[in-house]
């Protein structure tokens, strides 16, 4: 092993943390710095510096553009995530518990996991149209698989050392659903639910790049078909803030839902 | 016996034959439904906006037969945008993801820019990529490999601190050298992790290319969708699309294959 690690492991654990964190904040540090530089010596339409982004935010967010911007982006990305996880869940646990309905379903499921869904982008359009339909339809197509794909791997997972009994007890279907199947899928659900957040969040992007030009997504092209490069990187931040705080939020629930460490099938984003 | 014991007991694919028998009948009364309410439904609805199954495979061969149609160039040129890009985030994935692994320091300076990117929504990228690259290959590589590197370093990042030490101490104690190490041992046992961020690579990597043939709507696969969905020519339009899909499901399928070999030669 290398001396820096031997050496590492040398210091105390919280000297070590310190550490670690000075080189996180040090990294980060750097990149906007060479951002800044890097900006003021290039066109403007190509970069611009760092401090021009953040006077850029700032007038954006006081005239209330991208506050308007994020919540269109927001709502269709819960919409489309709400429409994907009941759908997604709802035909996993079907496919997990009914052997006819896994059969019918699952070769057109793991078909369109691995096509790349946006690829039907034109036809949606021309069927749905260019506002909120188009969008949401696209973020249901690209979110939905992970979700439905982790329930199934996880009703299969229950042993069938908790259905016997409650068939055994004479437990309805909806019983053994609800308090059998369920929660001991739930683990699993929730990991599809993260994954599909990440997806989510690109098909709202596309949906804003190829429909009608709303929302973060549409930001981003209006400014970079302008070459204001200043305010183009604004939305960009703000999805970027966007995937990281959502995907947090479904880890914490993860942990506080479904405790108990489960493997996750996919980490597909 | 539920279904799902059954399945169990039969083993992942029915085994007994009358279950096979069942299962593949399904999987084709399924298929062949399915053709014919896309038959009745492509000839009944106006062809500006759908086509019947018997139109696409026609619109298919007459591409494939006809040298000027564009559909085998169209290809080739997804594929030269797909195939370097892969190769760079593949390999490149892997060593960065090896060396975050195996050096405390390295990790903690490049997690931050992990973390940033891995979050970041891919095609975000592509408009900024176009102001700085311009719309060629080289714009669209670079998207490529940006979208497919980050799943391969957070999976080879995992497989290598996966690595016990009991596969690792005793090669140290014959006084192996870090490279031996790296090569012999450690990126052997983390195969299965590594292989599957090399799957999901691949499938952003994908998507990525399509969106940003869209977006330049003028090369690849990408480019003769946007052709034909903005000129209504439905048939025309869903040839490309299903070839980008059997492409997804092809890869996807040989990249499990690998996976699951190697997962079955590490198990032992």
């Amino acid at each position: 092993m290398s001396v820096t690690v031997a050496s590492a492991y040398a210091l105390d654990m919280r000297r070590r943390k310190l550490r670690n964190l000075a080189i996180r904040i040090g990294m980060i540090l750097l990149l906007v710095a060479a951002w800044e530089i890097v900006g003021h010596y290039v066109p403007p339409i190509f970069l611009t510096p760092f401090h021009k982004t953040l006077v850029a935010f700032y007038a954006m967010s006081a005239d209330g553009t991208l506050l308007r911007a994020t919540l269109s982006t927001l709502s269709v990305l819960l919409l489309g995530l709400t429409i994907s996880a009941v759908l997604g869940i709802a035909i996993g646990l079907a496919m997990g518990r009914y052997r006819i309905v896994r059969w019918i379903i699952e070769p057109y499921a793991n078909g369109l996991y691995a096509a790349p869904t946006v690829a039907f982008l034109p036809l949606i359009t021309l069927w749905l149209g260019l506002y909120l339909a188009p969008k949401v339809a696209i973020v249901v197509l690209i979110a939905i698989f992970p979700i439905l794909k982790n329930t199934f791997a996880g009703v299969s997972t229950v042993s069938e050392e908790y259905l016997e009994p409650a068939a055994s007890m004479r437990a309805s279907e909806l019983q053994v659903f609800g308090k059998v199947i369920i929660p001991a899928t739930l683990p699993f659900i929730m990991a599809g639910l993260r994954l599909a957040v990440g997806r989510g969040i690109v098909g709202v992007v596309v949906g804003e790049f190829f429909t009608a030009q709303t929302g973060l997504g549409g930001m981003v092209v209006w400014h970079a078909s302008k070459f204001r490069t200043a305010e183009m990187f604004v939305p960009i931040i703000v999805l970027v803030a966007m995937g990281v705080c959502l995907t947090e939020v479904l880890k914490w629930l993860q942990t506080r839902l479904a405790p108990w460490k489960e493997t996750e099938r996919d980490q597909g984003l | 016996m539920t279904d799902a014991a059954q399945e169990r007991a039969d083993g992942a694919r029915p085994r007994a034959t009358a279950t096979r028998m069942k299962f593949y009948l399904t999987v084709s009364v399924t298929f062949v439904v399915l053709m014919a309410v896309w038959e009745v439904a492509g000839r009944a609805i106006n062809p500006l906006f759908f086509a019947p199954p018997s139109e696409v495979v026609a619109e298919l061969v007459k591409a494939l037969a006809d040298p000027r149609a564009r559909l085998l160039h169209g290809l080739l040129e997804t594929l030269a945008v797909l195939l370097p890009g892969f190769l760079i985030a593949s390999v490149g994935g892997v060593a960065i993801g090896a060396a975050m692994g195996r050096r405390e320091l390295v990790y903690q300076a490049l997690d931050p820019y992990v973390t940033i990117f891995y979050n970041t929504p891919r095609v975000v990228l592509i408009p900024v990529f176009m102001l700085w690259l311009g719309t060629g290959v080289l714009m669209k590589i670079v998207v490529v490999v940006l979208a497919a590197i980050f799943p391969v370093i957070v999976n080879t990042v995992a497989g290598v601190r996966d690595v016990s030490a009991q596969l690792t101490e005793p090669a140290r104690s014959l006084r192996a050298t870090e490279r031996q190490l790296m090569i012999k041992v450690i990126l052997p046992a983390s195969l299965p992790f590594i292989i599957a961020g090399i799957k999901l690579g691949l499938g952003r990597a994908i998507t990525t290319v399509v969106v940003a043939e869209l977006f330049v709507s003028v090369s690849g696969l990408g480019g003769l969708l946007h052709a034909a969905g903005s000129t209504y020519q439905m048939a025309k339009m869903l040839v490309p699309a299903i070839i980008l899909a059997g492409l997804g499901i092809a890869v996807d399928g040989l990249l499990s294959k690998i996976e699951r070999a190697s997962a079955r030669w590490y198990g032992g």
